[in-house]
């Protein structure tokens, strides 16, 4: 990575920091609330402009705001679920499942690219993860918080939907191993929970900087509290760094696990679209290449609102897009390779299923398909660009753009595929109801409510990593231009 | 001992009375040997407050008892065993005519009916109609007490008027069609008390034609009546004989007695339907045309021609001719005296005397056709009584009408006018089970008494006298049946039972001794032996055949035809039967213009609609405006593949204005309650109407709720080479046997076909399960289903299935457990055609699979194997996560999407009709059928009680029970002699979808039909 094109490296930290500006700079997005509303938003209708505080025109009310709506939104939609039934959503005979399962794959996808840059960029020593590793966490956990309240809330009775767990009781029964939807609940649940040991446990050092630096007193003992007592010291490091590095072991086989086992819920299944040996490796790709869109998405403007350009450089999002690019033809490939089997294995039904995928005259569903090629397929294509990869209009739109065709993605293996399976005579057509994008919005809501008041809260960039970096930055410098080459000391190495 | 001798002491031992003050502590303490608060110390006292406390937390979650309406069985019935069910013999009546019927009795309440074994009826087999009418007795919206004008009144008070009224003469008794020995009897006394008085029967749905073909054929009402089991070749002239009328049971019983495919062979008879419009007997038909009715005439002619029928002569044109005719008229004349020709009941009075004619022509009368005296009590032409009645009426001369029964208001012929002119009789009575538009027409509603809960008669189709014997004292204490509304009329207060009793010691000679074994014997059985209606040596009036008229037809051909399920709109209020998919198309809680694919294109309508190549499951149907006889009303359309060109069939029995929470016509989206035709029926065309306007409608589209979309087998990639029906025609299967059929793996495979014998990488073992045990497993022979959907009502009522309502139809949410696919494909040989294609009907149940892909899918083992190769659901352990549905190549499991039993358990006479056997199940919980597991176990615990096995056909699962052409066998595996190990035996067994290698112990029987080479010539 000496030079691309000819060109010196560029930086991932651009400008002139130290390591008091980069507190400030990332600190104060937490501790001074005047950073929330130095953006101003500037699209607003006159009368509003006027009667409006200041306060309120900013994007982080305005997002916090559309957050907050939809975690109402949520709320309604889970009250009416439980109590009229799974009914008031689109799944019938024969489609047990729709956007509920959808959702839940969408969103444990997207979770995905948060644990890949903590854990096995980590593990690579790739330092460019620094800046976006934080938030991407935290988008995790988020998440898998949305993801979680799918499996659930789709089942008939929620109240005993603890069954799934294995816990002693009375009744001397386990859960029924052999089922993938027991594995999804032990997948999910460890990847839940060390997703937020890991975030937690890289938490501790800024905490403590924001201890140090805070001015309320409440503050000084809520961080205090939560730094658990770090003082700096070289073995508080030592411990920092094992702890961190285990963690980082433990969540990298999480990475594939754990999609690769909601892949099972389909895989392990005998219907036509879902009982298919690729699906593992397929929808892991999937899901790095969703949750890399939505760290774009959030990081572009995250970057524009909080000044965060210096941390977060076009180098970081030209390397994200590349990732991007890459899950995305694995994917791509995928597509590829089940038309393919179709026609080479010569099954009937595995005929029929293509023929319902793509014959737009005939298959009811086959629009569905095609926007997944538009969307997966087509538009993320542009990033074979460098220009595009830099440019981040389009690559908002591009994230964006990917983001809804992974969740077409699903919408063609889960409810397409039960359309159409076995018995003409059981064929059917599923149409979603309001509840179902009801609480679609709403869990989008509450990702977004959760993730401004991480914003708020919490440093949204690692800071100590950053001054890390900073420092390794000028140890290069000291070192001369001819050092050059490869820049990943580790910087536990130190 | 004390000093105390006061008399009254007493003392309990000789302790006592030595040392009476030791008992004293005891007696002080009001609960001895407990210690009481006083004893116990302070740490003790707090233990036991600590544990109070998280023990009531503990219980507080727990339900407790109702404090309201439940009732203990406080002294029972004499003979009456809590948790042990009773079987009774009644009688249900339908048209006039008796059905046998045998009713679970459980506690003392009337459960489930089931077919009498014994009844010449039913042969324990039963139809639809009869079985919900169980739903009609528990029914919520039943007529309860009497009402005046709307107001309350009491029964004193109507019998006061109605008994003055009839000292001033001009009475009229208008009931349904009698066959009840002892009503008929008291109507006829009743007529003799009232000077003038008269006597009309009216149903909707009646005999006219066939009543006065025969008179037209005969010279006098003779009863008809077909043995199909005597017959080598049917034609079918538009007549459904294996799904509508009294015989329909019977007659499929009969006819699947020729159609045993393994046993018979080229003995199976042959069967051919002319029919505008695709019916289970079309459906099972060995050669079906199409013809719109008024050409049926013509086709009888053109036999009749053929056969030299005297005074024939061939109309112009025959809708079915060419070799067709010419192979048809060959296997009459060949298998005279040994064939049926059987008329329509909509079809006019000259076709039923045609069909006769013929039928006298080539000896077929005295052998399967049978002559009989009549079997109702007086057979009238409903149509001519109506008219004369509404006659009557419109000059003044009636001034009191009683009704017991029916509901002219809705259903009588337009010109009668019958609403209009029963405003001119000052004083009227309607006696109902429902408080049905007549009921509001009338100046008093009495609630009628529910056949299960009255005592009657009735004759059967052959004239068997049966009783109807009441199962439950009338749920609203003030019905009264018609026989005591009539007794009452009379002056007397005899009950039912003792105005039955009476007439048949009358009728039978019978007395004391002799008469009380007659009167057991008959109540045991449901039918007083040796009453079958005397057989007449009936002759056709010579020259007959040659003066008959042709049908008028021409234009679009409106037929008005009965409802498959809900007949004239008696059952409209029947939840079962309006979700019951009509045979063939389908249909749900609608009714809709039922036309040709060629006529709705011509009216450029068509259902299902393609937006932007979409096609919608359940569809929203095109509507037209269809005028005819002054009347106009717009339908939705159904475009049903194989009716003829031309014609547009539509059902009776919907748009109730008064029928109840579920038949009374209301928002289309949430239940339909469809559209009322019979305005277009007149006195003149009671069904067939020519010349009917029909146009594309303006209103727009109309939801249908359909459970099944127009599927085609074997037509595109998708459906290709599933094999889901396997047919052969006599002559492959006896040369080819089980090779005969597409898609059997068997021996050498056809060009093209997978072959998935073999392929398995697991471990196929012949027995998958041990033989020590039962081994249960079914059988279903697709020669014999009629479709005639038996078996769905049977296992609703017997596993508690709820109804959910047209919406959620709409939504795929049907709960039937076992349904009847029905698929179109191409006649053999030849492409498909959508004018007329071949139809298949296919039960589809739990197929109960070994290797079962539901079980390893659920994650809290709510579906697991039982060691009888059952695939058993614990309803209280599934949370619902629907994944085994999703695993279930089937597709037969069903989710509780809603509590769609909150009605079940709400309203306290529907919590009375379910099953006590079978779990009411909650929202949120998978459900499926269980091969009636609550029956095997009853069998298994009357077997234990007398230690031995269970018995081959001891286990009868409730839609087994019900089939009326016994396609359904079922039994243990584990026993080689058992009919369903035979069954299995059978060449034509094949399992479905077997390459998925689910091993499935309902097993499918391929239909074997019998196709005259000369006519596919």
């Amino acid at each position: 990575m000496a030079t691309t094109n000819g060109k010196p490296h560029e930086p991932l930290i651009e400008g002139n920091w130290t390591n008091a500006t980069i507190d400030a700079q990332i600190g104060d997005i937490v501790l001074d609330p005047k950073r929330h509303t130095e953006a101003q938003l500037k699209r607003i209708p006159a009368f509003l402009a006027k009667s409006l505080p200041d306060q309120l025109k900013s994007p982080w009310f305005l997002m916090f705001g559309i957050g907050f709506i939809g975690v109402n939104i949520l709320l309604v939609a889970i009250t009416v679920l439980v109590l009229t039934g799974i009914g008031v959503w689109g799944n019938n005979q024969p489609v047990g499942w729709g956007l509920d399962i959808i959702n839940f794959v969408w969103w444990i996808g997207i979770g995905h690219a948060g644990t890949l840059i903590s854990a096995i960029l980590l593990l690579l020593r790739q330092q460019w993860r620094n800046s976006i590793n934080r938030f991407a966490e935290a988008m995790t956990i988020f998440a898998v918080m949305c993801a979680g309240m799918y499996p659930l809330l789709h089942t008939g009775r929620p109240w005993v939907a603890y069954w799934l767990f294995p816990y002693p009781n009375v009744l001397a029964m386990w859960p029924q191993f052999r089922s993938p939807l027991v594995w999804d609940v032990f997948a999910v649940s460890t990847y839940m929970t060390v997703s937020i040991l890991f975030w937690y446990v890289g938490l501790i050092p800024d905490f403590a900087t924001l201890r140090d630096r805070a001015r309320s007193r409440f503050a000084q003992i809520a961080f205090g509290f939560l730094a658990l007592g770090w003082n700096g010291s070289a073995k508080s490091w030592h411990r920092y760094t094992h702890a961190s590095i285990m963690l980082a072991g433990l969540s990298t086989p999480l990475v594939l696990s754990v999609h690769s086992i909601v892949s099972f819920d389909f895989a392990m299944s005998i219907v036509p679209g879902w009982n298919v040996t690729i699906f593992p490796p397929y929808f892991v790709a999937g899901a790095v290449f969703a949750g890399f869109a939505m760290v774009i998405a959030l990081a572009i403007p995250l970057r524009k609102w909080y000044r965060l350009d210096s941390f977060i450089t076009m180098k970081h999002f030209d390397w994200m897009a590349k990732v991007m690019l890459a899950t995305g033809l694995i994917v791509a490939y995928g597509y590829v390779m089940e038309v393919f089997y179709a026609w080479y294995s010569g099954v009937p039904l595995e005929q029929g299923l293509l023929h319902n995928r793509i014959k737009i005259t005939e298959a009811p569903y086959s629009w569905s398909f095609w926007l997944l090629i538009l969307f997966n397929v087509v538009i993320p294509a542009a990033l074979w660009s460098p220009k595009i990869r830099r440019n981040l209009t389009a690559l908002f739109w591009i994230s964006m753009s990917i983001s809804i065709g992974m969740w077409f993605e699903r919408y063609v293996i889960i409810p397409v595929s039960l359309t159409r399976d076995y018995l003409p005579s059981s064929f059917g057509y599923y149409t979603p109801t309001i509840v179902d994008y009801g609480m679609f919005a709403g869990t989008i809501g509450f990702f977004l409510f959760m993730m401004f008041l991480f914003i708020r809260f919490l440093p949204t960039i690692n800071i100590f990593e950053m001054k890390e970096l900073l420092h390794h930055m000028q140890h290069e410098k000291d070192h001369g231009e001819g050092h050059g080459g490869d820049k990943t000391v580790p910087a536990e190495a130190h | 001992m004390s000093g105390r001798n006061d008399t009254d002491q007493a003392f309990r031992g000789i302790e006592h009375a030595v040392h009476p003050e030791a008992f004293d502590a005891v007696k002080a303490d009001e609960f001895p040997h407990r210690d009481s608060l006083n004893q116990i110390d302070r740490r003790s006292l707090l233990k036991f407050a600590g544990a109070t406390a998280v023990l009531s937390g503990v219980t507080a979650g727990c339900r407790i008892q109702p404090p309201l309406s439940i009732v203990p069985l406080v002294d029972g019935q004499p003979g009456t065993v809590t948790g042990v069910d009773k079987h009774f013999a009644s009688t249900a009546t339908m048209g006039g005519y008796g059905f046998g019927v045998l009713v679970r009795q459980y506690e003392g309440r009337p459960v489930k009916i089931e077919g009498n074994p014994k009844h010449p009826s039913s042969l324990g087999s039963i139809d639809p109609k009869t079985l919900a009418e169980i739903a009609v007795l528990y029914d919520p919206d039943r007529a309860q007490f009497p009402t005046k004008q709307g107001d309350p009144g009491s029964w004193e008070e109507f019998f006061r008027n109605a008994r003055a009224r009839l000292a001033d003469g001009g009475v009229a008794l208008l009931t349904p069609n009698v066959s009840s020995p002892t009503l008929a009897a008291l109507i006829e006394e009743f007529l003799q008390a009232s000077p003038g008085a008269k006597w009309y029967q009216y149903e909707a749905v009646n005999d006219d034609n066939a009543l006065e073909g025969a008179i037209l054929a005969f010279g006098r009402a003779i009863a008809v009546s077909y043995d199909f089991s005597k017959a080598d070749v049917v034609l079918s002239l538009d007549s459904d004989f294996l799904g509508t009328g009294p015989g329909a049971v019977r007659h499929s019983r009969d006819f699947a007695t020729r159609r045993q495919a393994d046993a018979h062979g080229s003995d199976m008879c042959r069967l051919y339907v002319v029919e505008c419009a695709p019916t289970p007997t079309g459906v099972v038909a060995d050669h079906r045309f199409r013809a719109k009715p008024s050409q049926i005439m013509g086709v009888a002619k053109a036999v009749a021609a053929g056969l030299g029928v005297p005074g024939s002569a061939a109309s112009a044109s025959s809708a079915v001719g060419g070799s067709a005719l010419r192979a048809l008229v060959e296997d009459l004349r060949g298998s005279a005296g040994r064939s049926i020709v059987i008329a329509g009941q909509h079809q006019p009075p000259a076709v039923h005397a045609l069909c006769h004619a013929i039928n006298a022509h080539l000896g077929n009368l005295g052998s399967a056709v049978k002559t009989t005296e009549p079997v109702l009590a007086k057979p009238v032409s409903n149509t001519a009584d109506i008219m004369s009645l509404a006659a009557a009426m419109d000059q003044g001369k009636v001034k009191s009408l009683f009704i017991l029964g029916g509901n002219p208001v809705y259903d009588a012929p337009a010109d009668a006018k019958f609403a209009e002119r029963l405003s001119k009789v000052p004083f009227s009575a309607h006696l109902s089970l429902h408080h049905d538009e007549t009921s509001a027409e009338c100046l008093w509603s009495l609630p009628a008494a529910h056949f299960l809960e009255s005592w009657g008669d009735a004759r059967a189709i052959d004239g068997t006298v049966s009783p109807v014997q009441p199962l439950v004292e009338p749920l609203y204490g003030d019905a009264l049946s018609p026989l005591e509304l009539v007794e009452r009329l009379l002056g007397r207060a005899r009950s039912g039972l003792e105005a039955v009793k009476e007439q048949w010691a009358r009728t039978t000679g019978a007395t004391g001794w002799a008469f009380d074994d007659l009167w057991k014997t008959a109540l045991a059985d449901g039918l007083l032996k040796g009453t079958e209606s005397k057989e007449v040596d009936a002759q056709p009036v010579p020259g007959l055949a040659g003066g008959l008229k042709d049908t008028q037809g021409g234009g679009i051909e409106l037929v008005v035809l009965p409802d498959p399920n809900i007949h004239d709109g008696r059952y409209a209020n029947v939840g079962w039967l309006q979700e019951l998919p009509k045979p063939v198309t389908n249909l749900t809680w609608d009714n809709a213009a039922h036309m040709s694919p060629e006529t709705a294109k011509r009216l450029g309508v068509g259902q299902p609609q393609k937006a932007l190549g979409i096609v919608p499951f359940t569809g929203w149907a095109d509507t037209v405006k269809v005028s005819a006889q002054g009347y106009e009303i717009e339908l939705p359309v159904y475009v049903h593949m194989g009716m003829a060109d031309d014609t547009v069939v539509v059902h009776m029995g919907y748009g109730r204005t008064r029928a109840g929470q579920i038949g009374t016509k209301g928002d289309p989206a949430d239940h339909g309650g469809g559209f009322d035709v019979n305005p277009f029926r007149t006195s003149l065309a009671p069904s067939i109407i020519p010349n009917a306007q029909v146009a594309k409608s303006r209103l727009g589209a109309y939801p249908l709720a359909n459970t099944q979309y127009h599927n085609m087998l074997d037509v595109t990639v998708v459906d290709s080479d599933r094999h889901l029906i396997r047919e052969a025609t006599v002559a492959e299967f006896e040369e080819h046997h089980e090779h005969a059929f597409e898609g059997a793996h068997h021996g050498e495979k056809k060009p093209g076909e997978p072959d998935y014998s073999g392929r398995s990488i697991y471990q196929r073992p012949d027995k998958f399960y041990s033989k020590d045990n039962y081994q249960w497993a079914m059988t279903i022979d697709l020669g014999l289903c009629t479709g005639c959907n038996a078996c769905v009502t049977a296992c609703q009522a017997e596993n508690n299935i709820p109804v959910v309502g047209k919406f959620q139809v709409m939504k795929g949410r049907e709960m039937h457990w076992i349904r009847i696919d029905r698929y179109y494909r191409p006649r053999k040989g030849q492409a498909f055609d959508e004018k007329d294609p071949a139809i298949s009907f296919q039960p589809l149940t739990c197929m109960q699979c070994e290797l079962a892909p539901c079980e390893p899918v659920c994650p809290v083992a709510a579906t697991v194997h039982s060691h009888e190769g059952i695939n058993q659901m614990v309803y209280n352990r599934c949370v619902g996560t629907r994944y085994c549905s999703n695993n279930c190549p089937y597709k037969v499991r069903r989710f509780n999407f809603l509590h769609f039993t909150r009605k079940a358990e709400d309203v306290p006479v529907l919590k009375l009709l379910q099953n006590p056997d079978v779990t009411v199940r909650g929202r949120g919980v998978m459900e499926k059928c269980t091969y009636c597991v609550q029956r095997i176990n009853h069998a298994r615990i009357e077997a234990k009680k007398e230690n031995r096995l269970i018995r081959d056909g001891e286990v009868v699962t409730a839609c087994e029970q019900a089939c009326p052409s016994r396609a359904i066998v079922f039994g243990s595996i584990s026993d080689p002699e058992s009919r369903v190990s035979k069954s299995r035996a059978s060449k034509r067994n094949y399992i479905l979808l077997e390459e998925t290698l689910t091993r499935p112990r309902t097993s499918y029987l391929g239909r074997v039909y019998n196709p005259n080479p000369e006519a596919l010539a």
